[in-house]
């Protein structure tokens, strides 16, 4: 058995065994936060602590599931990193990638854990078998929560070896690796003009009704990128901004010889 | 549960009595007491996992609810009156002079947000909530 996050004991911890049982007023108000919803216009959510009892302001412009999102991020803060103000701008949630701070990523993951607890999003994942946005939107129903997030969620499981890449018009915004995809698949920064997502992007195509073929040199800029195949699928996430997953179907893309050569290197 | 207070205390010193026993007792020993009644000690003891964690599930269901029941009495405008602009940003100004690291806090959001700083109602929000905290300037002036 897997033990549980630090997230998914509080939902345990209030007996949740449904999706639609994740309150996350209610929950908040368990761990001596209140949230309040009202137009910020500085920044995406703050939280102000003092003692054991916090407040938590979600901008209320932001669309629903954005703003559950960031009241599970700030949780996520009020649990790892209590102080006396934090305050978060839209890039410092729910955005995948490397590049932040580690505060943020930990709130991130928090927030994740906490809108899509393991113990009930991975039997939901399972179900359904191909990683596509069409499942994405069915779980994020489920959960309530956003394509982005849901997609990111899905990408960092096991459901799928996958990269999942965010790209506006200047470029690649963010990605996310599953854990089976070595690190050398680095996405390139740049789409391709042969991708299918560059169609969405820059030429009004719609979004892919299903993953399609297509070589992986149009993804990873790579010597070896040539040999293999991959599977793309994009949808649009708002203006000037789109997702793609890249499924990685070969297995040979998955031999993650890097790291077994740097454990032989330790060995020696 | 009813019953005099004599009552309910020498049940609980029983309820302490029964639990000292069991954890003074042998692994061996409570393995043949539960053969007794069960032939499948692993089934019983699944089966009272089972039970337990019922239970948990329920007293955490129930801290749910009083939750919600809590947040749905509370709901509403908080009760702050609306300061002047001018007035809302000097008391925040005595409130960070005392407080240095919210402070640094607020000066590095302004930072990401291209040191545009805190508007009207970002400010009238802050001490909004920091009200409901009691954080206040020392002396509670305008």
């Amino acid at each position: 058995m897997t033990a549980l996050t630090a997230a998914e004991q509080v939902l345990a911890g209030l007996g949740i065994t449904d999706p639609s049982e994740i309150d996350l007023d209610a929950i908040a108000w368990t761990l001596g936060a209140r949230v309040r919803y009202r137009p910020l216009d500085g920044c995406e959510a703050r939280i102000v602590g003092n003692g054991a009892r916090a407040v938590i302001t979600v901008n209320d412009r932001s669309p629903p599931r954005r703003q559950r999102f960031s009241v599970g991020h700030e949780l996520g803060h009020w649990r790892h990193h209590r102080g006396r103000l934090l305050v978060c701008q839209a890039e410092d949630i729910g955005r995948g990638g490397e590049g932040r701070p580690v505060s943020e990523r930990t709130a991130d993951n928090f927030a994740a854990q906490l809108l899509m607890p393991g113990y009930l999003f991975d039997p939901i994942a399972r179900s359904h078998p191909k990683l596509t946005f069409q499942a994405v939107r069915i779980i994020s129903d489920i959960f309530d929560t956003s394509l982005t997030s849901t997609a990111i969620r899905l990408a960092e499981s096991r459901h799928t070896p996958a990269v999942l890449v965010c790209h506006g018009p200047r470029g690649r915004k963010w990605f996310v690796r599953s854990p089976d995809v070595p690190d050398r698949w680095f996405p390139r920064d740049n789409l391709d003009p042969e991708s299918f997502a560059f169609g969405v992007l820059f030429g009004g195509a719609q979004d892919d009704r299903t993953p399609r073929k297509i070589g992986a040199d149009a993804w990873f800029d790579r010597w070896e990128a040539e040999r293999y195949e991959v599977l793309e699928q994009t949808a649009s996430i708002g203006l000037d901004e789109i997702l793609t997953f890249i499924l990685v179907t070969d297995g040979d893309m998955l031999d993650d010889y890097d790291r077994a050569r740097r454990t032989e290197g330790r060995r020696r | 549960m009813t019953g005099t207070k004599s009552d309910r205390i020498a049940l609980a010193r029983l309820a302490d009595a029964f639990v000292e026993d069991v954890l003074n007792a042998s692994d061996e020993d409570i393995l043949a007491e539960v053969r007794e009644d069960h032939p499948d000690p692993a089934a019983a003891a699944a089966q009272a996992r089972g039970l337990f964690e019922k239970a948990a599930a329920a007293a955490g269901k129930g801290r749910l609810a009083a939750a919600q029941a809590a947040l749905a009495q509370q709901r509403g405008p908080a009760n702050v009156a609306q300061l002047d602009p001018a007035d809302a940003r000097r008391r925040l100004q005595r409130i960070l002079t005392r407080d240095p690291e919210m402070a640094h806090r607020l000066t590095l959001a302004a930072r990401k947000d291209q040191g545009q700083g805190l508007s009207d109602n970002d400010v009238q929000g802050l001490l909004e909530d920091m009200a409901e905290l009691g954080i206040t300037p020392d002396d509670d002036g305008p």
